[in-house]
């Protein structure tokens, strides 16, 4: 059984004169214990919305639908993240200069973690944050502690917010962006941070990433994101090596490598005001063909674990085109 | 911190030396003179009076002697009571105005804070609504127009308070005077607060505190009221200095001899130093609440480094 599994999640915002804003339309994702999940996709996919969403920290107007279920409970349902969020499933967020209090010591932001979650005294609390912080290689813990956030550089601060998620142990780690904010060196040093958790801790980390050297130095299976669907999902190196949807080659074929100029995907993703019917995908694809514009590809697997959504899988003659 | 202490006084020295020299010259543009009442004295009466007070010098001489004398600390004679120096009347009105503005900022400080945290709590609920609809009707209505009202309410219609009279160590006769004064303060800080704990809510690290499953309590108390303070803080030092200019009526309302009466009787009479010496007690109060607004700044935001 899936650790959490998404099935059919919507998100939608009240937009001007009574529109709507679809910003998740129907997600499907499910991640297994131990294993890491990278979502990728272009800005405004919505990537961060389906965490945010299983996070329970949407906005009071985003209007939610589907099922979300944790450890067997249906989150969007009984609303029960209590008890959960933060201490069962953990988030890290993009910009670690601005994602710590200032005004608080690090040992106060982490300290009320254990103290609220696990009912722990200051003391025990104040050791296990020390320790914490040690597995994260923060220099002088018992006295880095007790400084102010501004006192870090940006990859000590995200060390600490790392440590700070990790506190009570959580089944789930999301990191959105996590290293996307910081330079190349300190982004690989988080890398590895990251790949030291996922073994020691034995937990499911969904990382949230535009960058697919990440996805292929730490994921078990990625899922590609597309106005706000998956669109393809399935074990790395098979996704990497033989990419189904079109959306996925042009991802790929976007990639900066050292011998080849940028192709970057023409066109501009949809906004969430005005999808596309049919194929979200399909004014930018290269292989649009009749059905594409009328209808909405449904997902199919091509091998096992591998599944992408479009309507060349069902027409041979198309793909061999 | 000390040399900061230090960098302002030191600062504070020109600020009140332009002070002086302004109000002086106003207050001297002022037509009419200390003498001159309903009945016109005497020429030699008036002439020797002019005599002991120096006003027959010409001005630039009074200016001098008088910039002299305040720098040793001297306020000068007041004109009206004789028997008085500035220093002394200042001396007697200050417990009663420093009384009704501290009572006042306190109590519009804390209850203005409280409102505002519990709008922000409840926001866009009804309880927000009409905290907010109050502290607009609040904002509006001047202390002038409060304390007529409270006296015709509390005290002549329902007897609950005295309207005024003033008698050391009593505390009946300040509640009105405080209440008026304190309310559009309260309520200008409730907005305040409100206002600035609904931005600092919409700040990363508060993600952060939801996403460690922090209940609302600790969030708004913990981790927004803090930054929310700075604002408020900073409006509050100022404000402090302010309700001088606001107890002066509502001191002549209730008939409490503070500062502000002193201020009033001076201007009317042409008092000439104990008008001088009012202004100049409030440019070193306003000087002194700046100051005490940033070491609080210092104290509250650990990125000023008051351990640098
Ligand atoms: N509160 C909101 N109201 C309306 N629309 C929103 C709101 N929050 C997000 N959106 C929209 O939802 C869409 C998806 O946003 P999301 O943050 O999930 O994208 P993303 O895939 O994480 O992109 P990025 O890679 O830039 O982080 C965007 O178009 C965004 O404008
Ligand atoms: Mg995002």
């Amino acid at each position: 059984m899936a650790l959490l599994s998404i099935e059919g999640l919507r998100v939608t915002y009240p937009g001007m004169q009574g529109s709507l804003l679809h910003v998740v339309n129907g997600v499907d994702l499910e991640l297994y214990a131990g294993e890491v999940c990278a979502v990728v996709g272009e800005s405004g996919s919505g990537k961060s919305q389906t965490a945010m969403a299983a996070m329970g920290l949407l906005d009071e107007q985003a209007q939610v639908s589907g099922v979300i279920r944790f450890q067997g409970n249906d989150l969007v349902a009984s609303k029960a993240w209590h008890g959960v969020r933060g201490s069962r499933i953990a988030m890290v967020f993009q910009d670690p200069m601005s994602a710590l209090n200032p005004y608080l010591t690090i040992e106060r932001q982490m300290t009320e973690v254990l103290m609220v979650h696990k009912g722990c005294s200051r003391l025990d609390a104040r050791d296990r944050a020390i320790k914490e912080l040690n597995h994260m290689r923060i220099p002088d813990a018992a006295r880095s502690i007790m400084r102010y956030p501004h006192e870090f550089s940006g990859g000590m601060r995200q060390r600490v917010l790392l440590a700070m998620a990790l506190l009570c142990e959580p089944d789930l780690l999301i990191a959105d962006e996590a290293t996307a904010a910081l330079d190349v060196t300190v982004q690989a040093q988080i890398l590895q941070l990251l790949k030291e958790v996922r073994d020691s801790h034995h937990m499911s980390i969904w990382i949230i990433t535009h960058d697919l050297g990440v996805v292929a130095a730490l994921g078990d299976r990625v899922a590609v994101m597309y106005a706000g669907r998956i669109v393809e999902t399935g074990p790395v190196q098979e996704v990497f090596d033989q990419p189904a949807h079109p959306y996925t080659q042009a991802l790929l074929e976007a990639m900066p490598r050292d011998d080849q100029p940028l192709r970057p995907i023409r066109g501009q993703p949809p906004s969430p005001a005005a999808i596309p019917p049919g194929c979200p995908f399909h004014p930018r694809c290269p292989r649009c063909f009749d059905p594409c514009d009328k209808e909405m590809p449904r997902g199919m697997s091509l091998s096992g674990e591998h599944k992408a959504a479009c309507h060349l899988l069902s027409h041979p003659q198309e793909l061999a085109s | 911190m000390l040399s900061l202490i230090l960098r302002r006084l030191l600062q504070a020295i020109p600020t009140l030396f332009l002070l002086i020299t302004i109000s002086f010259a106003m207050v001297r543009a002022a037509p009419g003179g200390p003498f001159s009442t309903e009945r016109a004295l005497p020429p030699e009466v008036e002439r020797a009076l002019q005599a002991r007070y120096h006003l027959d010098e010409p001005l630039p001489q009074q200016y001098l002697r008088y910039l002299g004398s305040v720098v040793r600390g001297d306020l000068g004679p007041s004109f009206r009571y004789e028997e008085y120096s500035v220093n002394d009347l200042i001396a007697q009105g200050i417990p009663v105005t420093a009384r009704l503005g501290l009572f006042a900022m306190a109590l519009a400080l804390l209850v203005g804070i409280g409102l505002g945290i519990a709008a922000a709590w409840w926001h866009h609920s009804t309880v927000d609504r009409l905290f907010m609809l109050a502290a607009v009707t609040g904002i509006s209505v001047p202390s002038f127009v409060l304390a007529p009202l409270f006296i015709l309410l509390f005290a002549v219609l329902w007897h609950w308070l005295p309207a005024g009279g003033y008698a050391p160590g009593t505390i009946a006769p300040m509640v009105l005077p405080v209440l008026a004064l304190a309310l559009p303060q309260m309520a200008y800080i409730a907005r305040l607060t409100r206002g600035a704990m609904l931005e600092v809510l919409r700040s990363p690290f508060i993600r952060t505190a939801r996403a460690k499953g922090l209940g609302m309590r600790l969030i708004l108390l913990r981790h927004a009221l803090r930054p929310a303070l700075i604002p408020v803080l900073s409006y509050a030092g100022p404000a402090l200095a302010g309700l001088l200019s606001g107890s002066v009526v509502v001191e002549q309302i209730f008939g409490l001899p503070g500062i502000g009466r002193f201020f009033i009787q001076g201007a009317l009479n042409r008092d000439y130093t104990l008008v001088m010496g009012v202004t100049i007690l409030a440019g070193v109060v306003i000087i002194l609440m700046n100051l005490l607004v940033d070491l609080a700044y210092m104290a509250l935001d650990p990125r000023l480094g008051a351990r640098g």
